[in-house]
């Protein structure tokens, strides 16, 4: 109790960094954070969105992959069509990929669901030929209701969704990062599909990209998917 | 404009959105289960691109000047037009897109409250005057003028302390500095000058 002048400082200064403070406690807590609020609030020019969130929101609706809003862990999902959610859960897990599924230490707000992204019935769908990748290379592809990307990591060769975890709006490939970059709330996910946390980005850490099956047969890479 | 998007929302048709059957798409490809969670929501793009350019920055501005800051006012901001994405064909009454879109943000900024805090019942503000959407925005009360209001009504010395921090944006150091105090002298100050606040915005109206 006695130290709320200094959390509340603390706070203070993380609404001056523009970024979300901690909560401070109770009601009392509450009252301050909101009056501090107000009063940062009316800094000169301070409640202007920046030209790049505008962007952002715009180049997000354009692309029409605006998430459900959060209401169960499904949500992201429903929003790439096709009875993905119907799936039973089945493997759902590529070469090599055991520890990309690993739980994170979390409490989100909606718990993730533990069905893989695509369950024993699914297909195999042809994407890209061997001979496209090489070692370090990113590709995109499209595999029935699935959008993803192929990530080559030395001999090994991972697909992941391109569906954020957080909302379920489409992260694509963003090189100047080495990572996977999504442009609803700027989630960043690593070449490994893992979510890579900047700032305080989150309130909880995020689940790693979902990734699907893939196997190479023929010189032909394959994913695992639903068809549309 | 706002006319175009009125008749949107008030007409029977969803036009915002519309759903159809996947099975339907592709030359009418198998459906493994022709279910709820197997519709595609495909959206008018341009009904809803232009809800937004006319009011995003209105949204953004009514959410930041109850946060305070960048991050929570984009994520807030975000999903509110994720809900008005998916929700604003629901909405039958004449209530128009302005007002629908002010109501929501201002529900999410009390969820983000209550989501916080852990409190049972967070007051949600009055809606005031932001329902009549026949009010300009430049008349809407801005942040800056609620935030002068308050430190108006406050005692000197605690008038100077937030204006340093909260609106020169000084640090603590400095405003120790400028105001001859130690810097837990400041950190007193500034929390006994902000609860006085919380009260005189109560009186106000601001607080909820």
């Amino acid at each position: 109790m006695s130290d709320l002048p200094e959390r509340l400082n603390e706070h203070i200064d993380d609404l001056l960094a523009e970024r979300r403070p901690r909560p401070l406690e109770g009601e009392e807590g509450l009252t301050l954070a909101q009056t501090a609020a107000l009063l940062k609030a009316g800094r000169e020019g301070a409640d202007q969105p920046t030209a790049e969130f505008l962007e952002r929101m715009r180049r997000t609706i354009a692309s029409g992959e605006v998430p459900r809003p959060a209401r169960d862990g499904s949500q992201r999902r429903r929003l790439i069509a096709a009875g993905l959610a119907n799936l039973a859960a089945g493997v759902g897990v590529g070469l090599g990929l055991g520890r990309l599924v690993e739980r994170q230490p979390a409490t989100p707000p909606t718990p993730p669901t533990d069905v893989p992204l695509v369950g024993d019935r699914g297909q195999w769908f042809a994407v890209a030929l061997a001979s496209e990748l090489s070692p370090g290379s990113v590709r995109a592809f499209e595999a029935g209701a699935v959008r993803g990307y192929l990530v080559q990591r030395g001999d090994q060769l991972m697909a992941f969704a391109a569906i954020c975890t957080h909302m379920g709006c489409s992260v694509r490939w963003e090189p100047s990062e080495n990572g996977f970059f999504c442009p609803c709330h700027g989630a960043l996910y690593d070449a490994d599909g893992r979510y890579w946390p900047r700032r305080r980005d989150y309130r909880y850490r995020l689940r790693p990209l979902d990734p699907l099956r893939v196997k190479v047969e023929n010189g032909q890479v394959f994913v695992w998917s639903v068809p549309l | 404009m706002l006319g175009d998007v009125k008749r949107i929302v008030g007409s029977r048709r969803p036009a915002l959105y519309a759903e159809r059957n996947s099975g339907q798409r592709k030359g009418g490809m198998r459906q493994p289960q022709a279910t709820e969670a197997n519709r595609v929501v495909e959206i008018d793009q341009a009904a809803l691109r232009r809800v937004y350019e006319e009011h995003v920055t209105l949204i953004y501005r009514y959410i930041y000047a109850r946060v305070g800051n960048r991050e929570d006012a984009e994520d807030l901001t975000s999903q509110v037009f994720v809900k008005a994405l998916h929700s604003l064909e629901h909405d039958r009454d004449p209530m128009s897109i302005r007002a629908w879109l002010v109501a929501t943000a201002r529900t999410t900024v009390a969820d983000h409250w209550r989501e916080q805090y852990k409190l049972g019942v967070v007051p949600i503000e009055p809606l005031v005057d932001w329902l009549h959407d026949d009010e300009p925005v430049e008349q809407a009360e801005t942040a800056t003028a609620r935030a002068r209001a308050i430190l108006d009504a406050l005692p000197e010395n605690y008038r100077r302390v937030l204006t340093l921090r909260f609106l020169r944006g000084y640090s603590v150091k400095e405003t120790a500095r400028e105001l001859g105090l130690t810097e837990s002298n400041v950190k007193v100050l500034q929390f006994r000058a902000l609860q006085k606040s919380a009260l005189i915005g109560q009186r106000l109206g601001y607080a909820p």
